[in-house]
């Protein structure tokens, strides 16, 4: 079985713990997000990390938004609720 | 622990103690075009507490929102979980209590839940009529004939999104 095209499979090992990390947060920059999730620091994760959020982001699972007061300007996700 | 309470199972049932008080609680159920049978596979129920107890006689039903919960145990060989107070609408829930039919994936087979992070309360099925009653974590999945759910917390509530399968 496959899911029709232009569907999401949510990954329990990857796409999981990301996603609950942001819902516990409430918000978090992206830079934020990868620190919770990888110890070191390296493009290839950082990389992988954007694709990842893009994907959640085009398919809802989460918002970017900007929010106010958080130093860093650009992406910041969050749960929609 | 608090738990977003979506949805209820479809038979409810009351007692009246000695005491004067009412015990009252709800568990699955399947409607066979006559009346609604219990058609339990695993048996559950959500007892109302106090509180509980008030709002449904005040309102008729429990309407979606937070609340704080017993741990679901299992005692005899049915389940239960205590709804016991309303917690801060604002609070955010550790588990989700759903209840679900076929109409929303399809039935959905033995495995079509995650092993150790669902649980389930109460689980009826008939023929092909299903009616489970869950507790599901944020995101969590249910896998049915016909597509994938994952719940989503969503506006101070929970959605499902739903990707489904392909024919070929």
């Amino acid at each position: 079985m496959r899911y029709l095209p232009g569907s999401i499979a949510i990954s329990d090992e990857t796409d999981v713990p990301l996603l609950r990390t942001v819902y516990r947060a409430g918000h978090v920059t992206a830079q934020q997000l990868y620190a919770s999730i990888h110890s070191s620091k390296e493009k290839r994760l950082w990389n992988t990390l954007n694709w990842r959020v893009a994907r959640l982001v085009t398919h809802k699972f989460l918002d970017r938004t900007p929010v106010p007061g958080l130093a860093r300007p650009g992406l910041v996700a969050r749960p929609k609720w | 622990m608090v738990v977003f309470v979506h949805s209820l199972g479809s038979i409810w049932h009351a007692r009246e103690h000695a005491s004067g008080a009412t015990s009252v609680w709800n568990t699955t159920g399947i409607d066979d075009g006559k009346r609604i049978r219990p058609r339990s596979e695993t048996y559950g129920q959500v007892a109302l507490g106090g509180r509980a107890q008030l709002e449904l006689h005040k309102h008729g039903s429990i309407r979606p929102g937070v609340w704080i919960a017993s741990e679901l145990v299992e005692y005899a060989g049915i389940r239960k979980l205590q709804l016991i107070v309303r917690a801060k609408a604002d609070s955010a829930a550790d588990l989700y209590l759903l209840t679900i039919t076929e109409a929303l994936i399809g039935p959905l087979p033995d495995d079509g839940w995650h092993p150790r992070e669902t649980q389930i309360v109460s689980h009826s099925r008939w023929n092909h009529r299903q009616e489970i009653m869950l507790l599901l974590h944020p995101f969590g999945w249910l896998r049915g004939e016909r597509a994938t759910a994952t719940l989503i917390p969503a506006n101070r509530g929970c959605e499902w999104r739903i990707a489904q399968w392909s024919a070929k």
